[in-house]
């Protein structure tokens, strides 16, 4: 199924730095992996995600080099650095407490009966 | 229209919203990738080749929009660091020679220096705001320029019959012009190796040619690292193993001839033997050794040396130049050369770890050539000035006086 585009925008940044946890990619491989990984419900534009990448990498959060480890082309590779792991583990807390509260109100608001 | 043109099209769309044009070659090239691999994708799933180039285009969305993003991110992020310790550097060259030239007896041209110093200040500034990446646009220009220069001082400056030392310094720029070559022939597996090569007899020629054995030793050291760094990253697409030993098994050959030509030729077995212990033949080719060790034997940390009372030493011309830091040592203490020395290796240092931490081939060849340059002649300069009179120094680069060496070490 595909994803309404606005779910995706604020959450790239997550995912992109979930998918380099895993081991360095280039922009290509990352595209198809996210969609590999969700079952073709992230289809990640290319125009989207070298503006992310770039800012990533300028932030510090990302490096990258350049290295032709399985084509005849030399690829620029990106690798998750401490800093761009520290704000995986921020991004990722922050959508399981998002996620869980719009559950609560898709539940039907929170329970008081413990109260 | 060719489909990679399309993309290349879209390359350049792209790029043309990006004002730091630095940046345009390592985007443009990711870009390029990225259409190359999709529109490979689309004609694996059956498309034809137009249809899935044009599908690719459309899937990466507007240039437009992408360039301008990117325009945010990529701004110009000036070395101030590296360009306020070149000035300091310069800076100190000109206070170490007034402290030294008051001491000494050699002339001193002011007029001359500045307007080197600001030639070559005005040079360096045009290459920080020049597009690098010409380099990589045109690298046989950039390396038979070099050549055609070298040939042309090789020519015009000469004392009598002999070319002069100043035609010499164009070997400076020999690892520019290498760096070049190896980075237009990256892709053709060990023919390129075999194409570096050639492309390292010119410029090694002319250096034996001038001659200038510091000139031809710091070419033929940055190549060598040049080429290994290469090898090492894997540009030429050889097996990394393969690619060393068609690098180094000529260079061993070759040093193993010159080391045998040596054992027979006495005049230069002599002179190796002389520049370490300077004691064998110290009215002859010793004594620029014998009188360099004399100064340091009788220097102190802080302050101005004392002469051992038999020695006399008579000024020399080139204690401003290719000696300025045996007199330094000598005439303010070995504090100030550590403080130098302190200074030049931050420097390199710090040099390195930024020519590293690019990410694009050709900023890396060019940054090491720049600094390979650089370190070689601070090595072969310092053993000079501390008594080893293996190679002639060339210049400390931004410290020594020498007006040309001044230019060319800023470029």
């Amino acid at each position: 199924m595909a994803i309404d585009k606005g779910l995706l925008t604020g959450n790239t940044t997550m995912l992109i730095l979930k998918l380099l946890a895993d081991k360095d990619m280039y922009g290509y491989q990352m595209i198809e992996e996210l969609s590999k990984k969700s079952d073709n419900a992230f289809n990640l534009k290319a125009g989207t995600l070298y503006p992310i990448l770039h800012g990533l990498e300028k932030a510090g959060m990302l490096s990258a080099y350049d290295d032709n480890a399985d084509s005849a082309r030399i690829r620029k590779y990106y690798h998750l650095n401490s800093k761009g792991k520290e704000l995986l583990i921020d991004k990722q807390a922050e959508w399981t407490a998002y996620t869980k509260a719009v559950n609560k109100v898709l539940r039907g608001g929170a329970s008081y009966a413990n109260i | 229209m060719q489909t990679f043109e399309k993309i290349q099209e879209y390359a350049t769309a792209v790029c043309d919203q990006i004002k730091w044009k630095k940046a345009h070659a390592v985007i443009s090239e990711e870009i390029e990738n990225h259409l190359i691999d999709q529109r490979d994708a689309y004609m694996a799933g059956g498309a034809g080749e137009t249809a899935a180039t044009n599908k690719a285009i459309v899937q990466m969305g507007d240039p437009i929009a992408i360039g301008t993003q990117l325009d945010r991110t990529h701004r110009p992020k000036p070395q101030w660091s590296m360009m306020l310790l070149t000035a300091a550097l310069l800076f100190t060259g000109f206070l170490i020679r007034i402290l030294i030239v008051n001491n000494g007896s050699s002339p001193w041209p002011m007029p001359m220096q500045l307007i080197s110093a600001v030639i070559g200040l005005g040079l360096m500034a045009a290459a920080y705001f020049t597009d690098f990446t010409l380099i990589g646009k045109y690298p046989k220009a950039i390396y038979f320029s070099i050549l055609a220069l070298s040939v042309a001082a090789l020519i015009i400056l000469r004392s009598g019959d002999t070319p002069d030392f100043r035609a010499g310094l164009m070997a400076l720029l020999f690892p520019l012009g290498f760096a070049a070559i190896v980075y237009a022939v990256r892709n053709k597996g060990y023919s390129g190796i075999i194409l570096c090569g050639m492309s390292f007899l010119l410029p090694a020629c002319i250096a034996l040619l001038v001659p200038t054995v510091s000139g031809f030793l710091l070419f033929a050291v940055s190549g060598l690292v040049i080429l290994s760094i290469a090898i090492s990253k894997r540009w030429f697409k050889v097996k990394i193993l393969y690619g060393y030993l068609l690098v180094f098994m000529p260079v061993a050959v070759v040093f193993l001839l010159g080391a045998l030509n040596m054992s027979h030729d006495s005049y230069r077995w002599e002179r190796l033997q002389v520049a370490i212990d300077p004691s064998i033949d110290p009215n002859g080719a010793g004594y620029m050794g014998m009188l360099i060790r004399t100064l340091l034997k009788g220097s102190k940390l802080v302050g101005h040396g004392v002469m051992p009372a038999a020695a006399t030493v008579v000024p020399w011309s080139g204690n401003d130049t290719d000696y300025l830091l045996t007199s330094l040592i000598f005439n303010i203490g070995w504090i100030a050369f550590i403080i130098v020395m302190g200074a030049l290796l931050f420097f390199i240092v710090k040099g390195f770890l930024l020519c590293f931490r690019q990410r694009s081939g050709l900023a890396l060849f060019v940054s090491a050539s720049v600094m390979l340059t650089f370190t070689i002649q601070v090595i072969g300069y310092v053993a000079a000035n501390l008594g080893f009179q293996l190679t002639a120094p060339i210049s400390l680069p931004l410290l020594s006086h020498g007006n040309i060496a001044t230019i060319i070490n800023l470029r």
